[in-house]
Protein backbone atom coordinates (compact mmCIF):
# COMPACT_ATOMS: atom_id res chain seq x y z
CA UNK A 1 0.00 0.00 0.00
CA UNK A 2 2.82 2.39 0.89
CA UNK A 3 4.45 1.75 -2.49
CA UNK A 4 1.18 2.55 -4.26
CA UNK A 5 0.93 5.88 -2.43
CA UNK A 6 4.55 6.66 -3.20
CA UNK A 7 4.05 5.94 -6.90
CA UNK A 8 0.84 8.00 -6.98
CA UNK A 9 2.66 10.90 -5.33
CA UNK A 10 5.44 10.61 -7.94
CA UNK A 11 2.84 10.68 -10.72
CA UNK A 12 1.22 13.78 -9.19
CA UNK A 13 4.59 15.52 -9.08
CA UNK A 14 4.87 15.22 -12.87
CA UNK A 15 1.21 16.12 -13.43
CA UNK A 16 1.48 19.18 -11.19
CA UNK A 17 4.69 20.24 -12.96
CA UNK A 18 2.94 20.05 -16.34
CA UNK A 19 -0.19 21.80 -15.00
CA UNK A 20 1.91 24.66 -13.61
CA UNK A 21 3.42 25.44 -16.99
CA UNK A 22 0.06 25.21 -18.69
CA UNK A 23 -1.59 27.50 -16.14
CA UNK A 24 0.77 30.39 -16.90
CA UNK A 25 -0.15 30.35 -20.58
CA UNK A 26 -3.67 28.95 -20.60
CA UNK A 27 -5.49 30.24 -17.52
CA UNK A 28 -7.23 33.51 -18.34
CA UNK A 29 -7.31 35.01 -14.84
CA UNK A 30 -4.09 36.05 -13.18
CA UNK A 31 -5.74 35.27 -9.81
CA UNK A 32 -5.14 31.57 -10.62
CA UNK A 33 -1.47 31.99 -11.44
CA UNK A 34 -0.37 32.30 -7.86
CA UNK A 35 -2.14 29.08 -6.66
CA UNK A 36 -0.87 27.30 -9.79
CA UNK A 37 2.69 28.49 -9.15
CA UNK A 38 2.29 27.52 -5.50
CA UNK A 39 2.05 23.94 -6.82
CA UNK A 40 5.78 24.27 -7.52
CA UNK A 41 6.42 23.87 -3.76
CA UNK A 42 4.76 20.45 -3.89
CA UNK A 43 6.56 19.61 -7.15
CA UNK A 44 10.02 20.49 -5.82
CA UNK A 45 9.52 18.99 -2.34
CA UNK A 46 7.93 15.83 -3.79
CA UNK A 47 10.61 15.43 -6.44
CA UNK A 48 13.42 15.93 -3.92
CA UNK A 49 12.04 13.46 -1.40
CA UNK A 50 10.54 10.84 -3.73
CA UNK A 51 12.74 11.01 -6.83
CA UNK A 52 16.05 12.15 -5.36
CA UNK A 53 18.12 15.33 -4.99
CA UNK A 54 18.89 15.57 -8.71
CA UNK A 55 15.21 15.50 -9.69
CA UNK A 56 14.44 18.04 -6.95
CA UNK A 57 17.09 20.42 -8.30
CA UNK A 58 15.87 20.02 -11.89
CA UNK A 59 12.30 20.80 -10.83
CA UNK A 60 13.55 23.79 -8.82
CA UNK A 61 15.18 25.21 -11.96
CA UNK A 62 12.00 24.44 -13.94
CA UNK A 63 9.83 26.22 -11.32
CA UNK A 64 12.21 29.18 -11.21
CA UNK A 65 11.85 29.60 -14.99
CA UNK A 66 8.07 29.62 -14.60
CA UNK A 67 8.32 32.18 -11.80
CA UNK A 68 10.57 34.37 -13.99
CA UNK A 69 7.87 34.23 -16.70
CA UNK A 70 5.29 35.19 -14.07
CA UNK A 71 7.53 38.10 -12.97
CA UNK A 72 7.69 39.30 -16.58
CA UNK A 73 3.90 39.12 -16.72
CA UNK A 74 3.71 41.04 -13.42
CA UNK A 75 6.10 43.68 -14.81
CA UNK A 76 3.87 44.06 -17.84
CA UNK A 77 0.95 44.63 -15.48
CA UNK A 78 -0.89 41.37 -16.05
CA UNK A 79 -0.46 40.25 -12.41
CA UNK A 80 0.50 41.46 -8.94
CA UNK A 81 4.24 41.41 -8.25
CA UNK A 82 4.15 40.80 -4.47
CA UNK A 83 2.41 37.37 -4.50
CA UNK A 84 4.74 36.12 -7.28
CA UNK A 85 7.89 37.18 -5.38
CA UNK A 86 6.45 35.76 -2.14
CA UNK A 87 5.74 32.44 -3.90
CA UNK A 88 9.32 32.32 -5.22
CA UNK A 89 10.74 33.02 -1.75
CA UNK A 90 8.51 30.31 -0.21
CA UNK A 91 9.68 27.87 -2.90
CA UNK A 92 13.40 28.47 -2.20
CA UNK A 93 13.02 28.41 1.57
CA UNK A 94 11.05 25.14 1.32
CA UNK A 95 13.69 23.66 -1.00
CA UNK A 96 16.59 24.45 1.32
CA UNK A 97 14.81 23.22 4.44
CA UNK A 98 13.86 19.95 2.70
CA UNK A 99 17.40 19.58 1.38
CA UNK A 100 18.87 20.02 4.86
CA UNK A 101 16.36 17.60 6.39
CA UNK A 102 16.92 14.97 3.70
CA UNK A 103 20.71 15.36 3.91
CA UNK A 104 20.64 14.92 7.66
CA UNK A 105 18.40 11.82 7.27
CA UNK A 106 20.78 10.33 4.71
CA UNK A 107 23.73 11.12 7.00
CA UNK A 108 22.02 9.44 9.95
CA UNK A 109 21.20 6.35 7.90
CA UNK A 110 24.66 6.10 6.41
CA UNK A 111 26.30 6.52 9.82
CA UNK A 112 24.10 3.69 11.17
CA UNK A 113 25.07 1.59 8.14
CA UNK A 114 28.74 2.39 8.79
CA UNK A 115 28.27 1.30 12.39
CA UNK A 116 26.70 -1.92 11.11
CA UNK A 117 29.61 -2.52 8.76
CA UNK A 118 32.06 -1.93 11.62
CA UNK A 119 30.13 -4.40 13.78
CA UNK A 120 30.12 -6.94 10.96
CA UNK A 121 33.89 -6.47 10.48
CA UNK A 122 34.52 -6.87 14.20
CA UNK A 123 32.33 -9.95 14.28
CA UNK A 124 34.16 -11.51 11.31
CA UNK A 125 37.48 -10.84 13.08
CA UNK A 126 36.10 -12.43 16.24
CA UNK A 127 34.99 -15.52 14.29
CA UNK A 128 38.56 -15.92 13.00
CA UNK A 129 39.93 -15.32 16.51
CA UNK A 130 37.53 -17.92 17.93
CA UNK A 131 38.49 -20.41 15.22
CA UNK A 132 42.21 -19.92 15.95
CA UNK A 133 41.58 -20.08 19.66
CA UNK A 134 39.52 -23.26 19.34
CA UNK A 135 42.29 -24.84 17.25
CA UNK A 136 44.92 -23.78 19.78
CA UNK A 137 42.79 -25.00 22.66
CA UNK A 138 42.24 -28.36 21.02
CA UNK A 139 45.96 -28.77 20.41
CA UNK A 140 46.71 -27.71 24.02
CA UNK A 141 44.17 -30.25 25.31
CA UNK A 142 45.90 -33.01 23.33
CA UNK A 143 49.25 -31.78 24.64
CA UNK A 144 47.99 -31.74 28.22
CA UNK A 145 46.60 -35.24 27.81
CA UNK A 146 50.05 -36.40 26.68
CA UNK A 147 51.70 -34.77 29.71
CA UNK A 148 49.17 -36.36 32.05
CA UNK A 149 49.90 -39.79 30.52
CA UNK A 150 53.61 -39.14 30.78
CA UNK A 151 53.27 -38.19 34.42
CA UNK A 152 51.28 -41.37 35.04
CA UNK A 153 54.03 -43.38 33.37
CA UNK A 154 56.64 -41.66 35.50
CA UNK A 155 54.66 -42.16 38.70
CA UNK A 156 54.12 -45.86 37.97
CA UNK A 157 57.85 -46.40 37.43
CA UNK A 158 58.45 -46.92 41.15
CA UNK A 159 56.43 -50.14 40.99
CA UNK A 160 58.85 -51.61 38.44
CA UNK A 161 61.47 -53.78 40.16
CA UNK A 162 64.60 -53.30 38.05
CA UNK A 163 66.33 -51.13 35.48
CA UNK A 164 65.41 -53.18 32.41
CA UNK A 165 61.72 -53.43 33.32
CA UNK A 166 61.66 -49.68 33.97
CA UNK A 167 63.04 -48.99 30.50
CA UNK A 168 60.59 -51.40 28.91
CA UNK A 169 57.73 -49.91 30.92
CA UNK A 170 58.56 -46.39 29.77
CA UNK A 171 58.86 -47.27 26.11
CA UNK A 172 55.84 -49.57 25.98
CA UNK A 173 53.63 -46.91 27.49
CA UNK A 174 55.18 -43.92 25.76
CA UNK A 175 54.47 -45.33 22.30
CA UNK A 176 50.77 -45.21 23.17
CA UNK A 177 51.07 -41.42 23.36
CA UNK A 178 52.27 -41.29 19.74
CA UNK A 179 49.28 -42.50 17.82
CA UNK A 180 49.13 -44.47 14.55
CA UNK A 181 51.45 -47.32 13.70
CA UNK A 182 54.81 -46.31 15.12
CA UNK A 183 57.59 -47.88 17.05
CA UNK A 184 60.02 -46.45 19.54
CA UNK A 185 63.63 -47.46 20.07
CA UNK A 186 66.09 -46.61 22.81
CA UNK A 187 69.77 -47.28 22.16
CA UNK A 188 72.06 -47.05 25.15
CA UNK A 189 75.68 -46.80 24.12
CA UNK A 190 77.56 -46.83 27.38
CA UNK A 191 80.62 -48.96 26.74
CA UNK A 192 79.95 -51.56 29.43
CA UNK A 193 76.11 -51.54 29.15
CA UNK A 194 75.24 -51.49 25.45
CA UNK A 195 71.60 -52.31 24.95
CA UNK A 196 68.60 -51.78 22.72
CA UNK A 197 64.99 -51.43 23.85
CA UNK A 198 62.35 -51.51 21.12
CA UNK A 199 58.62 -51.21 21.58
CA UNK A 200 55.50 -50.81 19.51
CA UNK A 201 51.84 -51.01 20.42
CA UNK A 202 51.92 -54.79 20.47
CA UNK A 203 55.18 -55.75 22.13
CA UNK A 204 58.47 -54.62 23.64
CA UNK A 205 61.92 -56.17 23.54
CA UNK A 206 65.12 -55.45 25.44
CA UNK A 207 68.38 -56.85 24.15
CA UNK A 208 71.85 -56.45 25.51
CA UNK A 209 74.71 -56.17 23.01
CA UNK A 210 78.41 -56.78 23.47
CA UNK A 211 79.44 -53.45 21.89
CA UNK A 212 78.11 -50.34 20.13
CA UNK A 213 78.78 -51.79 16.64
CA UNK A 214 76.35 -54.62 17.39
CA UNK A 215 73.51 -52.07 17.67
CA UNK A 216 73.76 -51.49 13.89
CA UNK A 217 73.03 -47.79 14.30
CA UNK A 218 71.89 -46.00 11.20
CA UNK A 219 73.58 -42.92 9.80
CA UNK A 220 71.11 -40.51 11.40
CA UNK A 221 71.61 -42.21 14.80
CA UNK A 222 75.33 -41.69 14.49
CA UNK A 223 74.72 -38.08 13.52
CA UNK A 224 72.79 -37.54 16.77
CA UNK A 225 75.42 -39.20 18.91
CA UNK A 226 78.14 -37.17 17.25
CA UNK A 227 76.40 -33.78 17.17
CA UNK A 228 74.22 -34.14 20.31
CA UNK A 229 71.28 -32.68 18.37
CA UNK A 230 67.69 -33.75 17.78
CA UNK A 231 66.47 -34.46 14.25
CA UNK A 232 63.16 -34.72 12.48
CA UNK A 233 62.82 -36.43 9.11
CA UNK A 234 59.43 -36.07 7.47
CA UNK A 235 60.14 -38.23 4.44
CA UNK A 236 63.18 -40.43 4.10
CA UNK A 237 62.74 -40.68 0.32
CA UNK A 238 63.20 -36.90 -0.01
CA UNK A 239 65.95 -36.68 2.58
CA UNK A 240 69.27 -35.41 1.26
CA UNK A 241 71.34 -35.58 4.45
CA UNK A 242 70.88 -39.30 5.09
CA UNK A 243 70.60 -42.18 2.67
CA UNK A 244 67.99 -44.83 3.40
CA UNK A 245 69.16 -48.38 3.43
CA UNK A 246 67.77 -50.97 1.02
CA UNK A 247 65.37 -52.92 3.22
CA UNK A 248 64.60 -49.97 5.47
CA UNK A 249 60.93 -49.49 6.28
CA UNK A 250 61.47 -46.13 8.00
CA UNK A 251 59.84 -43.25 6.12
CA UNK A 252 59.64 -40.61 8.84
CA UNK A 253 61.19 -40.24 12.27
CA UNK A 254 62.06 -38.08 15.21
CA UNK A 255 65.13 -38.79 17.23
CA UNK A 256 66.77 -37.14 20.25
CA UNK A 257 69.92 -37.76 22.28
CA UNK A 258 69.57 -39.08 25.82
CA UNK A 259 71.66 -37.19 28.34
CA UNK A 260 72.76 -38.18 31.81
CA UNK A 261 74.16 -34.99 33.27
CA UNK A 262 76.39 -33.69 30.45
CA UNK A 263 77.03 -37.03 28.75
CA UNK A 264 75.19 -38.47 25.78
CA UNK A 265 74.42 -42.04 26.75
CA UNK A 266 72.05 -43.01 23.99
CA UNK A 267 69.39 -42.16 21.46
CA UNK A 268 65.64 -42.22 21.65
CA UNK A 269 63.91 -42.59 18.31
CA UNK A 270 60.28 -42.86 17.17
CA UNK A 271 59.78 -43.90 13.57
CA UNK A 272 56.98 -44.71 11.21
CA UNK A 273 56.66 -46.44 7.85
CA UNK A 274 54.47 -43.53 6.70
CA UNK A 275 55.86 -40.16 5.60
CA UNK A 276 55.02 -36.86 7.39
CA UNK A 277 53.95 -38.43 10.68
CA UNK A 278 55.82 -36.07 13.01
CA UNK A 279 56.05 -32.37 13.71
CA UNK A 280 58.12 -30.09 15.90
CA UNK A 281 55.68 -30.55 18.76
CA UNK A 282 56.28 -34.32 18.69
CA UNK A 283 60.02 -33.67 18.69
CA UNK A 284 59.73 -31.40 21.74
CA UNK A 285 57.66 -34.06 23.46
CA UNK A 286 60.19 -36.76 22.68
CA UNK A 287 62.83 -34.47 24.13
CA UNK A 288 60.89 -34.42 27.40
CA UNK A 289 60.63 -38.23 27.34
CA UNK A 290 64.36 -38.38 26.75
CA UNK A 291 65.02 -36.21 29.80
CA UNK A 292 62.70 -38.49 31.80
CA UNK A 293 64.65 -41.52 30.60
CA UNK A 294 67.86 -39.66 31.48
CA UNK A 295 66.54 -39.04 34.98
CA UNK A 296 65.70 -42.76 35.44
CA UNK A 297 69.17 -43.70 34.15
CA UNK A 298 70.69 -41.29 36.64
CA UNK A 299 68.59 -42.67 39.49
CA UNK A 300 69.57 -46.20 38.48
CA UNK A 301 73.22 -45.06 38.44
CA UNK A 302 73.60 -46.06 34.79
CA UNK A 303 76.55 -43.75 34.37
CA UNK B 1 -1.83 38.44 8.10
CA UNK B 2 -4.26 37.23 5.46
CA UNK B 3 -6.95 39.05 7.39
CA UNK B 4 -5.07 42.36 7.40
CA UNK B 5 -3.27 42.43 4.04
CA UNK B 6 -5.42 43.41 1.04
CA UNK B 7 -6.23 40.23 -0.90
CA UNK B 8 -5.98 42.00 -4.24
CA UNK B 9 -2.35 42.93 -3.59
CA UNK B 10 -0.94 40.01 -1.56
CA UNK B 11 -3.34 37.22 -2.63
CA UNK B 12 -2.93 34.35 -0.13
CA UNK B 13 0.83 34.60 0.28
CA UNK B 14 0.73 34.70 4.12
CA UNK B 15 -1.39 31.54 4.15
CA UNK B 16 0.97 29.84 1.70
CA UNK B 17 3.82 30.42 4.13
CA UNK B 18 2.32 27.73 6.31
CA UNK B 19 4.01 25.23 4.00
CA UNK B 20 7.38 26.35 5.46
CA UNK B 21 6.02 25.73 8.96
CA UNK B 22 4.80 22.30 7.85
CA UNK B 23 8.25 21.32 6.54
CA UNK B 24 10.01 22.67 9.64
CA UNK B 25 7.58 20.95 12.03
CA UNK B 26 7.89 17.65 10.14
CA UNK B 27 11.45 17.37 11.47
CA UNK B 28 10.30 17.23 15.09
CA UNK B 29 6.63 16.27 15.09
CA UNK B 30 4.57 13.36 13.88
CA UNK B 31 2.71 13.94 10.65
CA UNK B 32 -0.75 13.47 12.20
CA UNK B 33 -0.07 16.43 14.56
CA UNK B 34 1.07 18.55 11.64
CA UNK B 35 -2.08 17.69 9.69
CA UNK B 36 -4.13 18.87 12.71
CA UNK B 37 -2.22 22.18 12.75
CA UNK B 38 -2.76 22.58 8.99
CA UNK B 39 -6.46 21.83 9.37
CA UNK B 40 -6.77 24.41 12.14
CA UNK B 41 -4.99 27.04 10.01
CA UNK B 42 -7.20 26.16 7.04
CA UNK B 43 -10.25 26.45 9.29
CA UNK B 44 -9.17 29.98 10.22
CA UNK B 45 -8.74 30.84 6.53
CA UNK B 46 -12.11 29.36 5.68
CA UNK B 47 -13.59 31.33 8.60
CA UNK B 48 -12.18 34.50 7.00
CA UNK B 49 -13.75 33.37 3.73
CA UNK B 50 -17.06 32.79 5.53
CA UNK B 51 -17.00 36.40 6.77
CA UNK B 52 -15.98 37.49 3.27
CA UNK B 53 -12.65 38.94 4.41
CA UNK B 54 -11.08 36.52 1.89
CA UNK B 55 -13.16 36.24 -1.25
CA UNK B 56 -11.14 34.15 -3.67
CA UNK B 57 -12.22 30.81 -2.23
CA UNK B 58 -11.66 28.58 -5.32
CA UNK B 59 -7.97 29.48 -5.20
CA UNK B 60 -8.02 28.73 -1.48
CA UNK B 61 -9.15 25.17 -2.25
CA UNK B 62 -6.19 24.70 -4.60
CA UNK B 63 -3.75 26.12 -2.03
CA UNK B 64 -5.16 23.85 0.67
CA UNK B 65 -4.71 20.88 -1.67
CA UNK B 66 -1.05 21.82 -2.24
CA UNK B 67 -0.37 22.18 1.50
CA UNK B 68 -1.97 18.82 2.24
CA UNK B 69 -0.08 17.22 -0.67
CA UNK B 70 3.22 18.54 0.70
CA UNK B 71 2.31 17.19 4.17
CA UNK B 72 1.44 13.84 2.59
CA UNK B 73 4.78 13.62 0.76
CA UNK B 74 6.69 14.59 3.91
CA UNK B 75 4.70 11.94 5.78
CA UNK B 76 5.64 9.25 3.26
CA UNK B 77 9.31 10.27 3.43
CA UNK B 78 9.36 10.38 7.22
CA UNK B 79 7.66 6.98 7.47
CA UNK B 80 10.18 5.46 5.06
CA UNK B 81 13.09 7.06 6.92
CA UNK B 82 11.85 5.96 10.35
CA UNK B 83 11.17 2.40 9.12
CA UNK B 84 14.66 2.17 7.62
CA UNK B 85 16.24 3.62 10.76
CA UNK B 86 14.27 1.24 12.99
CA UNK B 87 15.30 -1.70 10.78
CA UNK B 88 18.97 -0.69 10.90
CA UNK B 89 18.79 -0.10 14.65
CA UNK B 90 17.24 -3.54 15.19
CA UNK B 91 19.96 -5.15 13.04
CA UNK B 92 22.68 -3.14 14.82
CA UNK B 93 21.33 -4.16 18.24
CA UNK B 94 21.20 -7.78 17.15
CA UNK B 95 24.78 -7.58 15.85
CA UNK B 96 25.91 -5.96 19.12
CA UNK B 97 24.30 -8.75 21.13
CA UNK B 98 25.86 -11.32 18.81
CA UNK B 99 29.27 -9.64 19.19
CA UNK B 100 28.88 -9.52 22.99
CA UNK B 101 28.00 -13.23 23.06
CA UNK B 102 31.03 -13.96 20.88
CA UNK B 103 33.26 -11.86 23.17
CA UNK B 104 32.05 -13.84 26.18
CA UNK B 105 32.69 -17.08 24.32
CA UNK B 106 36.20 -15.94 23.35
CA UNK B 107 36.91 -14.84 26.93
CA UNK B 108 35.78 -18.27 28.16
CA UNK B 109 38.00 -20.01 25.59
CA UNK B 110 40.92 -17.77 26.57
CA UNK B 111 40.38 -18.57 30.23
CA UNK B 112 40.26 -22.32 29.51
CA UNK B 113 43.32 -22.05 27.27
CA UNK B 114 45.18 -20.15 29.96
CA UNK B 115 44.35 -22.82 32.55
CA UNK B 116 45.53 -25.61 30.24
CA UNK B 117 48.72 -23.68 29.38
CA UNK B 118 49.44 -23.20 33.07
CA UNK B 119 49.00 -26.91 33.70
CA UNK B 120 51.29 -27.73 30.77
CA UNK B 121 53.90 -25.33 32.20
CA UNK B 122 53.72 -27.14 35.52
CA UNK B 123 54.26 -30.49 33.81
CA UNK B 124 57.12 -29.07 31.76
CA UNK B 125 58.72 -27.74 34.92
CA UNK B 126 58.35 -31.19 36.48
CA UNK B 127 60.00 -32.97 33.59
Amino acid sequence: MKKVFENLARLFVFLAAAAMAASIFVLPSHTWWQPALFCSTFVVVGAYLLLGPMAGTIFLIYSTVLYVLAIFKAVSGEAQMIPVIAGLVILYISFFIVKKTADSSVFMLSSTQDQLKTLEGDYAAMIIEKKNLTGGLESNRVKLEKYIKLKEIYDSLSSEPDFSSKMRHILRNVIDIFHREKSISLFLTKSDKVMKVMADKKDDLLTGEPDVESLYLKNFDEFILRNRKSIIITDMDKEIRFKSEGDDSIRSLISVPVFVKENVVGILRVNSDQPGCFNQEDLRFLDIISSMVGRVLEEEKYV
Amino acid sequence: MSAFLPESAAMHAPFQMIVIAVILLSIHMQMKDIIIIVMLSSAVMWGLAFYEIVIQTPQLIAENAVIFAVSFVLGIYETGYRDEKRRLTVVANYKKKEADAMKTEIAELNRENHEITEKIKEYKKFF
